[in-house]
């Protein structure tokens, strides 16, 4: 009986991979199974190569794991792709419509190999060659050991919205892979799977997680410019913002949306834009532009990889730094980075709480592969019941906020630097905001004491800003003394990577960071002094939060520091880090 | 409109002074402009409290500091995607958008388009001197062909883009010109523009007394002429006319008006976002988890 099952579904844009994966991955939620997917596919709509990948297991997992148990090829191409990630054991299902027998630069050793003809069965028998796709579901179902009304019900979910005629199809397609088995079952391996209770764990891509976060945290306001990996935030919102009375639009460009949401901020929402890389080098105008005006805005940045338009549809966390600087001139901002379904979800609640308290610019830094995959959670771990809302000091009076000649201050100096913040439309008072440097009622002047105390009231927000954000979480293993440092999506293999080496006696403890910027410089500094050697694990090529993590130690623990770096647009696998750590421990 | 008005007290343009004197050069087309507003405002008793102004770069966009009302100074060409952020915000708020040709026109010009098109309910003034004054006297995008300037010593061989055919162009619902010299029709069209609901586009002929020593004072009073009294201001086509060919001069007037649904009643179907609970999403959320655990 296996308890963890990776399956891949391989073929060209328009193979109908995408919708394969992605009722495989509500099969094994139903069978009680956690699942993740790992989606690749190319900026493009029809014609060039792309794969889905889909790993159930009886444990939470949050990443892929290092190798395929199946690969479904829809084309012989594919198989020359994928074969890497193949192994002793795993299974070939291709489709035999290119000749039954494959040369021998495409077959590995003890990988079991099975030429079905699911095109020809699916134009003669079904009448539509496009659902050779639910076919090898079918094929896949039945070496799993899936009951029939488990697929019955998902086809039916997935497809109720295109007809009952196309559902039926669908279920008569995957009937018929089905019986492809039962007729042949010599031919097949032995692959099922252990059966659970589905708990009704949630299903959804980390976007989504994102957009239920905003609506929960009272956001009622997002303006976008559609790209990759972050439209599905604007999909999302403007089919539900509407139902809370507030808007999700689309703007006409990157430059715009920012300056949209700091409209609403200004007029007292919770705003927030979703973007990437190459959208949000547009907005850091608008970027410092809040931070001048002390203007809450969220910004949902969903890394892809670089520079320019770099590959749009794959995973990198080569914006780190980049984040950090952006925008000209110095301003306090905060950036958080998730690294699981429920953080997700409560650190997008969190940013509007901290963009209000503190009247900042608060970043969510995410990557590809945690936006646009799709992650289970155990219910009870996303309650919106939970959420608070702290809007810090909006003012609803202006009689309650001191004035000159009339004006209310707006930015008056306050010890923890942060001032009343007025909204119009208030009763008895107007107030002014500007990018310009200002006076406390938010006029610009020139005047040099005024220039410093107005820097030394925004900056001073970061000391009490340090004391409230979300700390590091720590995976101590008693007396481990080696050590990982990461943050974001690598969590998923970097948690398999330590289970495995704890089994052979090495422990690791692990500090993943939650809030980049500020900088946990005290956490860091404390996790590093104790331990013999440190890994720090990121997708990048340059090893960007390496150099935040030496710039936060004394130099006689540098020598300590082990970069593993990937840049190659695919997320970690944990044999990766894995046999990197082994290496240097022997 | 109506919620905009101020409740009680009888006011002056005197009332609506800014939190500033105006800095703009003496004898600056803007403050025609800016006194204009204050009569209107005065005249129809705009609510300061309930009336932000949004201004941009430029020496148009100084006059945020010169008017009472809430004041949002923005980025250089950002003045209508925050305006709109605003309206969208709280679309109880009266907002006053006030631009350059440059500002306007050149790096916001995209949002201009967009802006008209959406049709959102916002009062653009295009404070429109054929130059860019504050950084000093290079050519705008509504400077004439051939303009010399100390960005294009050998005259500028650019065509000048006209704001009232791209606002035309673009969908706006109120398009309008006038001149800083005529303050009386100006008055009248900014009124007129404030009773309007929808995006509303008025193009000010602003002379800059400093850097553009050609489209003078004088020089627009020859180059100027009146739309006639019986223009049909719904009909487009008339406005498209009269906006490209009129006997040679610079067309004044409205040229189009006509209302239409705007962009935040379309958006938010009458409900205010500023009003709402910020607590109700939490129970769609227990149906959104429902939907995504099934």
């Amino acid at each position: 009986m296996k308890e963890d099952v990776q399956v891949r579904i391989a073929g060209i844009a328009g193979d109908g991979s995408f919708i394969t994966g992605e009722v495989l991955a509500s099969i094994l939620k139903k069978i009680g199974y956690y699942v993740v997917t790992v989606k690749d596919f190319p900026s493009n709509i029809r014609g060039l190569p792309s794969n889905y990948t889909v790993r159930g297991s009886s444990k939470p997992v949050y990443g892929r794991n290092d190798y395929d148990d199946f690969l479904i090829a829809f084309d012989i191409p594919s198989i020359k792709t994928h074969l890497r990630d193949l192994k002793e054991g795993s299974v070939c299902i291709y489709d035999s419509r290119d000749g039954k027998e494959l040369s021998d630069d495409l077959k590995k050793e003890g990988v079991f190999y099975v030429p079905l003809p699911l095109r020809e069965i699916a134009r003669k028998e079904l009448g539509l060659e496009l659902i050779k796709n639910m076919v090898a579901v079918g094929v896949l179902s039945e070496i799993f050991g899936v009951d029939e009304e488990i697929t019955d019900r998902v086809i039916l979910e997935n497809f109720k919205r295109k007809g009952e005629k196309v559902v039926e199809l669908n279920k008569k397609a995957v009937l018929r892979g089905r019986e492809l088995v039962r007729e042949n079952h010599g031919r097949f391996p032995e692959f099922k799977l252990k059966k659970y209770n589905d708990p009704g764990r949630i299903l959804a891509m980390g976007n989504d997680f994102v957009s239920m976060g905003a609506i929960a945290g009272g956001c009622r306001f997002l303006a976008a410019y559609p790209i990759t990996p972050s439209s599905e935030i604007l999909e999302f919102l403007s089919k539900e913002m509407k139902k809370f009375g507030g808007a999700a639009i689309q703007a006409e460009d990157e430059i715009s949306s920012i300056n949209m949401a700091i409209g609403a901020s200004i007029a007292g929402l919770r705003a927030m834009v979703a973007s990437s890389g190459p959208g949000v080098a547009l907005k850091t105008e608008g970027l410092s532009y809040a931070g001048m005006t002390e203007t809450p805005i969220v910004i949902y940045y969903a890394m892809r990889v670089g520079p320019s338009t770099g590959l749009p549809t794959k995973t990198s966390q080569e914006d780190l730094l980049y984040i950090i600087f952006a925008g000209h001139g110095e301003f306090p901002r905060l950036i958080l980075m998730p690294a699981t379904p429920d953080e997700l979800f409560y650190l997008t609640v969190e940013a509007f709480n901290f963009a209000e308290e503190f009247q900042i610019p608060v970043i969510i830094l995410t990557d590809q592969f945690l936006a646009q995959n799709k992650f289970t959670i155990d219910k009870e771990k996303i309650d919106p019941k939970k959420v608070e809302i702290r809007r810090g000091k909006i003012v609803l009076n202006g009689n309650d906020v001191p004035r000159n000649n009339g004006f209310l201050l707006r930015y008056k100096i306050e010890e923890d630097g942060i001032s009343p913040r007025i909204i119009p439309g208030i009763k008895e008072g107007v107030f002014g905001t500007t990018g310009y440097e200002h006076d406390e009622a938010g006029y610009g002047t020139e005047d040099e004491d005024n220039r410093v105390s107005m820097v030394k009231k925004r900056m001073s927000k970061i000391k009490h800003l340090i004391k409230r954000v979300p700390p590091p979480v720590l995976y101590e293993k008693k007396n481990a003394k080696i050590g990982i440092i990461s943050a974001g999506s690598t969590f998923g293999p970097i948690m398999e990577t330590i289970e495995r080496l704890e089994k052979d006696g090495i422990s690791v403890s692990f500090l993943r960071i939650v809030t980049l910027w500020p900088f946990p410089e005290d956490e860091v500094r404390k996790f590093v002094e104790d331990k013999e050697k440190i890994f720090i694990v990121e997708q990048n090529y340059k090893g960007q939060l390496r150099f935040l993590v030496e710039n936060a130690i004394i130099d006689i623990h540098k020598n300590k520091i082990r970069g593993i770096t990937k840049f190659s647009g695919r997320p970690f696998k944990p044999l990766e880090i894995e046999e990197k750590i082994r290496e240097e421990l022997k | 409109m109506s919620e905009i008005l101020s409740e009680v007290k009888v006011r002056t343009p005197k009332d609506y002074e800014g939190y500033k004197k105006p800095t703009w050069c003496p004898g600056c087309g803007d403050f025609s402009i800016l006194s204009s507003l204050k009569k209107v405002a005065a005249e129809i008793g705009l609510d300061p409290f309930k009336t932000v102004v949004v201004s941009g770069i430029g020496c148009s966009g100084k006059s945020y500091a010169f008017f009472y009302a809430n004041g949002v100074h923005t980025l250089h060409g950002r003045v209508l995607p925050v305006a709109t952020g605003i309206k969208l915000g709280n679309p109880e708020l009266f907002v006053i958008a006030l631009s350059g040709d440059g500002d306007a026109l050149a790096i916001g010009g995209n949002h201009f388009i967009h802006t008209a098109r959406r049709n959102v309910d916002i009062k653009l003034i295009i404070m429109n001197n054929q130059i860019y004054g504050l950084t000093k006297g290079q050519f705008s995008p509504t400077s004439n062909h051939g303009f010399v300037t100390v960005s294009s010593p050998y005259g500028s061989v650019e065509f000048p883009v006209d704001p009232v055919v791209l606002a035309l162009a673009s969908g706006a619902s109120f398009v309008a010109r006038a001149f800083s010299g005529e303050p009386n029709s100006l008055t009248e069209i900014i009124k007129e523009a404030f009773l309007h609901k929808g995006f509303s586009v008025i193009d000010v002929l602003s002379p800059c007394v400093t850097y553009n020593k050609v489209n003078t004072y004088d020089w627009y009073r020859e180059n100027i002429e009146f739309l006639p009294n019986d223009h049909d201001k719904e009909n487009l086509t008339e406005a498209f006319t009269y906006a490209t060919s009129f006997k040679g001069k610079i067309p004044l007037g409205i040229f189009y008006k006509k209302e239409r649904p705007t962009y935040e009643e379309l958006i938010l179907d009458s409900s205010n976002p500023c009003r709402e609970d910020l607590y109700c999403g939490r129970e769609r959320v227990y149906e959104l988890i429902e939907t995504f655990s099934k």
